[in-house]
């Protein structure tokens, strides 16, 4: 029998090796430390909360408010016939039985056109999603002081490499545990208390709590160029273990340096006219 | 560096995730036969994403468990009776696992 590192009962999950109470107290722990340390709103503050129905956002949702903040879930429809209608059930069954407010938007509302209808023309679609969702997720977070996204370590790591290998050291320095270099008018603090526990770690404190996951993938992520990193970032991972952790450790030590120099070159983290790019992105006159 | 990132690198390139479960594609001489072929004592496997079952001689850890499916120990979790199995926890004929992919959502 593996025993925890703490108290050598059996264990319930690796790296660390932890029983079930103090896996789930390294998890919490970690969370708390994150939103302190990095002063990412404190009690008082109105926090939203991006969530999908995905392992991530639901862990981040029952994390917070098993910490005492005071939470409202905000979720955004991109459109996905036969993979988020599912997650979106699941979401809101969740809200409704821990009593959560949830605020919902959609591709469609907004712009007129789903994701669905966007990927039959423009292929990747992330790029295009990618923007609309946090556009979408900002004007849902209107009247908060921040929205809390569910990035895990592996997301994080994936994003440095994705912005070293593409040159983009602007988008990169903008990267980290509150997005953004600058504070933008209209633009809601978006933050990402998951910033230092890793992807594995959310899905074995899901499966401890018992949380209702769904193992689907969206059906285009596996055309993006994330999809590849991920990959590629898991493979150096199985032989060189704690890679990713230390790519967003190295990035944590620049970053200061980085958003010092690129403070000038950023702009707001979102664009102001998201939709419109989003339509023309899908051959439709905006 | 190990040998073990060659398995997953070999793996990968046959494009083992996307095949289908079948008798001639899983070698027989690691002991991986399709349930219901008539072999008796083999652990009972379930693949969340493929959204199939294998049976599966093995007596060892996780770790070595997951090496011989070829599949990358960072991009699942080992589940019985809905706890996490450790890496380093020993399996033996008699289980009953669910393999759950970490990565979801996109």
């Amino acid at each position: 029998m593996v025993r925890c590192n703490k108290c050598r009962e059996e264990a319930a999950a690796d790296a660390p090796q932890l029983c079930r109470k103090h896996f789930m107290d390294y998890v919490e722990d970690t969370i708390h430390n994150t939103i302190a340390s990095r002063c990412l709103f404190s009690r008082d503050d109105r926090i939203g909360v991006g969530c999908s129905g995905g392992k991530d956002s639901t862990v981040l949702l029952s994390v917070l408010m098993k910490l005492g903040y005071n939470v409202t879930a905000l979720a955004v429809d991109e459109g996905i016939a036969g993979y988020r209608d599912a997650s979106l059930a699941s979401l809101k069954e969740y809200c409704a039985s821990n009593r959560l407010p949830l605020k919902t938007l959609s591709f469609a509302e907004v712009s007129g056109i789903t994701l669905d209808a966007h990927a039959a023309v423009k292929k990747p679609a992330c790029t295009g999603c990618g923007k609309m969702r946090r556009h979408l997720l900002n004007r849902l977070g209107h009247g908060f002081d921040a929205v809390a996204v569910g990035h895990n370590l592996d997301d994080e790591a994936q994003g440095i490499l994705m912005n070293l290998l593409r040159n983009q050291i602007a988008k990169l320095s903008a990267t980290g545990p509150v997005a953004g270099i600058t504070e933008v008018a209209g633009f809601v603090r978006r933050v990402k208390p998951l910033y230092f526990v890793t992807e594995k770690q959310v899905m074995a404190y899901a499966v401890l709590i018992g949380l209702p996951v769904s193992f689907d993938e969206c059906p285009y992520a596996r055309y993006s160029y994330r999809a590849q990193v991920r990959d590629a970032l898991n493979d150096l991972e199985a032989v060189q273990a704690g890679a990713k952790r230390r790519i967003v450790e190295w990035f944590m030590r620049v970053k200061p340096k980085l958003m010092e120099a690129m403070k000038k070159e950023a702009g707001a983290p979102i664009s102001a006219d998201q939709v419109s790019e989003f339509l023309r992105a899908s051959g439709v006159n905006a | 560096m190990g040998d073990g990132h060659k398995n997953i690198f070999k793996a990968r390139a046959r494009g083992f995730r996307h095949r289908q479960a079948s008798p001639l594609f899983i070698p027989f001489h690691l002991g991986i036969l399709i349930k219901g072929d008539g072999f008796l004592h083999r652990m009972d496997i379930y693949l969340e994403r493929e959204k199939r079952r294998v049976m599966v001689r093995h007596t060892g850890t996780g770790a070595a468990l997951l090496k011989k499916l070829c599949i990358n120990p960072e991009t699942v979790l080992i589940i019985r009776s809905d706890s996490v199995v450790p890496l380093k926890s020993k399996l033996s004929d008699n289980d009953s696992v669910r393999i759950i992919p970490v990565i979801s959502g996109g």
